[in-house]
């Protein structure tokens, strides 16, 4: 069996004019669970939606479970389960009927008793119509649909969108309940990073169209700090250590962010530097995602000495 | 099992507006209808003078179709915009596109659910009422001179092109250009074989000229379904 | 993947002949509007025009006038008169009418009110037009739409009671009857009535018929005219009498003339009487012939004269024509080069007319007994000027019109397209729609090649850096050249697709083809950060 679930190979989008998706080499090796983040118009519904061949590329390609994206055989198709961005389902049908309309697209692979037992764990009754479901109940449905026939793959396009944190918090369970099977692999979109560092081991970050990131969770974690310098007398006008991402100076502070420097080479930068000590400041991964992912290192978003 | 699913629920959601309109019809048709038979007797005699010149106008008869015929041609039309409306612009709006798009089948066939779904709603929903219609307007103690077979047919003639507005309106529906482009060239196209069709006065050509705008319509349909992005 | 690529072949060209022919629609529609919104202004500055007052007129402004607006009748001597009837004082309807007959000198022989004429003109007969149902209106009924939808069917009755009803039926060419239970009674065709379907003939194709009920019976008679023949239908006694046949050439729609041949009430509109007239019938032929059909006794003649119409009294038979030269010669109307070439002749100078009586001998010879003819002034420069404004806008108008249409217009030929503007073919969808075309046909002009080689060049700039096959950009460089303006818009409709700087070459390309088309560049990949945390798997 390949190890890779999805490739894609200089895969680009363009809408009009405009770029969507730039040339993004992308590989995600089967079992891992994937948070696939953004910012908004990054492109990620674009990228998730070329994957599946809903849109045709401009240029490059797209493979998944060893076919061609644009060319997604019903076979293919059977393996793969899809959670669409909003839960978008058939308004006028009951779960139940949703349920029947489901199964016969996977007749050999339906766990009628999970189906069952998620609505059951979810509180929702057959009968129940889609129109009259919440957001957060239709992500539910949505959900157990998508699981129901455990498929290999599972691709879920920002899934808890509009979601409180309680139900947040049923539907991440949801899905650690599928990663527990062996074999399986999820490809999720969002934009609530506190999930994504929640159940994935992998992460993959793309900024106006273009792949920044692609690597597990932990060396992401690992490897953007933030470190704030101080100086007794002026802040330095050279900062010259590896891996500055982002700079921000203080009359007295320096505040950087860097990118793949050990704790060693930022030790001996701070002395050499003069500063009188310097802390690494601890983040979350949403901290890490809005430094990885903001703009240039001279924008000064917020000019704190002016007020 | 599957494209007997797709076509199911296809049907299902047609269910509606096919009760709706063989309902319509079958009150409005048959009231007139009854109307027309009940003054069936005192229309042919009487406007005829001794020693006059006839006008012509006095020599010429409708058929039933002049009491049905317009709540069948605009049930049948309406029936297909709202079906077209319904299974190609409403998931439009919902963005429900990929969630039925995501199956274990071809796209075509989820394309020839919904088009088979259409055919049967019509057949169903317009065709039974119009049969019947037509057998009571034959019985003679209804009309004095039986209709003819091609009033029949001319019925039916009507009922095939509603299909032609809802092909019209799907390939509109589909098309991802804007509105003031060619996005409505589908129902205008329907639009100009609809009234071509109304002003042929042979059964060959009326058959001719909606087998080809059916034949054009439901390429690019196709077509546009396979390749197009949602 | 198979059926994709098989569809796309098939669906491009539908995509193109669909749009190419809506956008053709919308330009025509347009074309017309102008037009008609240029003639519309221009009719109601003519009527805005104040009309000379009677009195303004001069005497012999007013002869004239008086000659034009009076019929001329003729006496069974051969003797003209004019009779004028001079327009009600405005407001007083209570005025008799008064008329005033003048002979072909100008002379005032009488005055007063017609019931009061001194004289007895001979009656002509009359076109059938009104009571009349013609081949155009036969193929209208057989249309589908309900108000179309009709049969032709003829009641027979008895004691104010329908008892038996006799439907024609187009396809068979012949009537079927039933009784007023439904019951089938017979068949009428050309050789009259049959029970048996096998043997009943059909009349041919139908052209024109007429009815009228005679004084004893309220049952129609039908006279019904085909391609060749002339039948009497009378259905209370279910007998067909065929009345005329042309062995040479088709009988002319709607030319065909009555006098006194219906059993009509005195006094009835279009009776004629019967004492002093026989009966007659006037048909014409395409050869130009006119065919008498007379009765009391029976006679039929054939002759050969332009427009006309006869009478035959029990004296004699008569035989009436007109004419003039400011009607244009029979083929020159089919052309519309010829015909405005013959208008430009035309106009500023005076038109002719005439008026002309001839008696026919026991062999069918003329004996022209009496002309009139009378000249009237050429039309108000108003009228030529207005005339000439419409031709103009119409000439404008159509150099926006494909060049298709001149090419088409020359594979078929002038004769197909004479026969297509006869007007026995009117009402005909697609001939109207194909006749329609072709009054926008552009003509061959030169505004019209430029406009076509403008296009071009836009179409040429335009496609240039989108192009994805030389077959292509070929393909709809001549469809833009042959359809013109319509062929610029469907253009633009399928193919106005985005293009971007080059980041190559900096020259704007399109993204149909992975490539540039000019430097043959791929888009490039994007520099890869060197913060970026891309690892492989």
């Amino acid at each position: 069996m390949n190890n890779i679930v999805l490739k894609t190979k200089g895969l680009t989008k363009y809408y009009g004019g405009t770029l969507a998706v730039d040339h993004m080499d992308l590989e995600i090796p089967r079992g891992c669970i994937c948070g696939f983040v953004g910012r908004n118009g990054a492109g990620k519904t674009t990228a998730i939606k070329l994957m599946l061949g809903l849109l045709n590329p401009t240029a490059g390609s797209s493979r998944l479970l060893g076919c061609d994206s644009s060319a997604l055989t019903p076979a293919i198709r059977q393996r793969i389960g899809y959670v669409t961005e909003g839960h978008r389902l058939f308004r006028w049908m009951n779960i139940g009927g949703l349920e029947k309309f489901q199964r016969a697209f996977f007749p050999k692979q339906w766990d009628d008793r999970f189906f069952a037992d998620m609505i059951e764990y979810f509180e929702l009754s057959k009968k129940q119509k889609i129109k009259h479901l919440s957001n957060g109940q239709r992500a539910q449905v949505s959900l157990a649909l998508a699981l129901a026939p455990n498929p290999e793959l599972l691709i879920m396009d920002d899934p808890t969108l509009g979601l409180d944190a309680a139900i947040r918090r049923q539907f991440l369970e949801g899905m650690i309940e599928l990663i527990m099977r062996q074999g399986r692999t999820v490809l999720f979109s969002s934009h609530i990073l506190g999930d994504v560092e929640r159940v994935s081991d992998r992460i993959v970050v793309i900024d106006k169209g273009v792949l920044r990131a692609n690597c597990s969770l932990e060396q992401f974690q690992k490897a953007i700090k933030k470190v704030i310098l101080s100086f007794a007398d002026s802040v330095p006008d050279l900062v010259n250590i590896d891996g500055v991402l982002h700079c921000k100076r203080s009359e007295k502070q320096l505040e950087l962010t860097l990118v793949g420097t050990d704790d060693e080479k930022i030790s001996e930068w701070a002395k050499s530097a003069g500063a009188e000590n310097y802390n690494i400041i601890k983040m979350n991964l949403e901290d890490q995602f809005i430094e990885f992912t903001a703009p240039a290192n001279d924008r000064r978003l917020f000019q704190w000495e002016e007020r | 099992m599957r494209f007997s699913k797709l076509l199911r629920k296809e049907l299902r959601e047609c269910l509606p507006w096919m009760l709706l309109a063989a309902i319509v019809f079958f009150a409005f048709g048959g009231f007139f209808l009854r109307a027309e038979a009940y003054f069936e007797s005192d229309r042919h005699y009487s406007r005829l003078s001794p020693g006059t010149a006839v006008d012509y106008y006095w020599l010429t008869y409708y058929s039933i179709l002049n009491v049905t015929g317009p709540w069948l041609f605009f049930l049948s039309i309406g029936l297909g915009l709202v079906l077209g409306v319904r299974q190609f612009w409403i998931p439009n709006f919902t963005r429900t596109w990929p969630f039925l798009l995501h199956r274990s089948v071809s796209r075509k066939t989820i394309l020839a659910a919904k088009l088979t779904a259409t055919m049967i709603a019509f057949v169903i929903s317009l065709g039974p009422v119009w049969v019947g219609l037509y057998w009571y307007a034959s019985r003679p103690e209804v009309f004095a001179v039986p209709q003819t077979l091609r009033v029949f047919i001319e019925g039916w003639i009507f009922i095939m092109l509603g299909l032609v507005a809802y092909l019209g309106t799907a390939l509109s529906a589909l098309s991802t250009a804007n509105w003031y482009t060619t996005k409505i060239f589908g129902l205008l196209l329907a639009t100009v074989i609809i009234v071509t069709t109304l002003s042929q006065w042979t059964l060959a050509g009326i058959f001719t000229s909606i087998a080809v705008s059916v034949a054009i319509l439901l390429v690019q349909i196709f077509d546009t379904f396979l390749r197009r992005e949602f | 993947m198979k059926l994709k690529i098989s569809l796309k072949h098939i669906a491009t060209p539908t995509k193109i002949f669909m749009t190419v022919l809506i956008v053709l629609l919308a330009v025509l529609m347009l074309q017309g509007i102008i037009i008609q919104t240029e003639r519309m202004f221009s009719r109601t500055k003519q009527f805005s025009a104040p009309a000379k007052d009677k009195e303004e007129l001069t005497e012999e402004e007013k002869r004239i006038d008086r000659i034009r607006s009076s019929s001329k009748e003729f006496l069974p001597d051969g003797t003209i008169h004019l009779v004028h009837k001079p327009r009600r004082t405005p407001g007083r309807m209570d005025e008799p009418e008064i008329e005033q007959i003048y002979d072909a000198n100008d002379n005032l022989l009488w005055k007063g009110t017609s019931d009061k004429r001194p004289y007895e003109y001979l009656s002509w007969a009359n076109q059938l037009r009104r009571y009349g149902f013609t081949r155009e209106q036969m193929k209208q009924m057989q249309m589908i739409t309900p108000g179309f939808s009709r049969f032709i069917e003829i009641p027979i009755g008895s004691d104010d009671k329908t008892v038996q009803i006799w439907r024609y039926h187009p396809g068979a060419q012949y009537f079927k009857g039933y009784d007023i239970n439904g019951e089938k009674i017979g068949y009428i065709g050309s050789t009259g009535f049959t029970n048996s379907k096998s043997k009943a003939k059909p009349f041919g194709k139908f052209r024109f018929f007429t009815a009228w009920c005679p004084q004893n019976s309220s049952n129609p008679i039908l006279l019904w005219q085909t391609q060749r023949r002339i039948y009497q239908i009378n259905f209370e006694r279910q007998n067909v009498e065929m009345i005329f046949e042309s062995t040479d050439s088709d009988i002319e729609i709607e030319k065909t003339s009555l006098h006194a041949w219906r059993d009509l009430k005195p006094g009835a509109e279009g009776s004629s009487d019967s004492k002093k007239y026989r009966p007659l019938l006037l048909c014409v032929t395409e050869d130009g012939k006119h065919h008498l059909i007379l009765r009391e006794p029976e006679r039929q003649f054939s002759l050969a004269v332009p427009r006309s119409s006869a009478t035959a009294t029990k004296q004699g038979i008569f035989v009436h024509c007109s004419g003039s030269d400011a009607l244009p010669p029979k083929g020159i109307a089919n052309s519309r080069e010829l015909y405005d070439k013959w208008l430009q002749e035309r106009w500023g100078k005076p038109r002719n007319f005439w008026v002309e009586l001839y008696k026919v001998d026991n062999q069918g010879g003329l004996e022209l007994l009496n002309r009139y003819d009378w000249t009237l002034p050429p039309q108000s420069e108003s009228v030529v000027r207005a005339r000439d404004l419409r031709l103009a806008v119409q000439r404008y108008v159509s150099q926006f019109s494909p060049p298709l249409y001149d090419l088409i217009f020359h594979l078929l030929g002038v004769r197909f397209w004479s026969s297509a503007y006869y007007y026995q073919h009117r009402g005909d969808f697609f001939l109207d729609l194909i006749r329609t075309i072709l009054d926008f046909r552009p003509y061959g002009g030169v505004i019209n090649r430029v406009l076509s080689a403008l296009m071009m060049g836009f179409a040429f700039l335009h496609g240039w850096p989108r192009r994805t096959s030389w077959a292509g950009f070929v393909f709809w460089l001549v469809f833009v050249g042959m359809f013109n303006l319509a062929g610029l818009l469907t253009y633009l409709a399928l193919n106005n697709t985005a293009v971007i700087r080059c980041p190559a070459c900096g020259k704007p390309r399109g993204l149909a083809r992975v490539d540039c088309v000019r430097c043959r560049a791929e888009l490039p990949a994007p520099e890869r950060g060197k913060l970026d945390l891309i690892f492989s798997t």
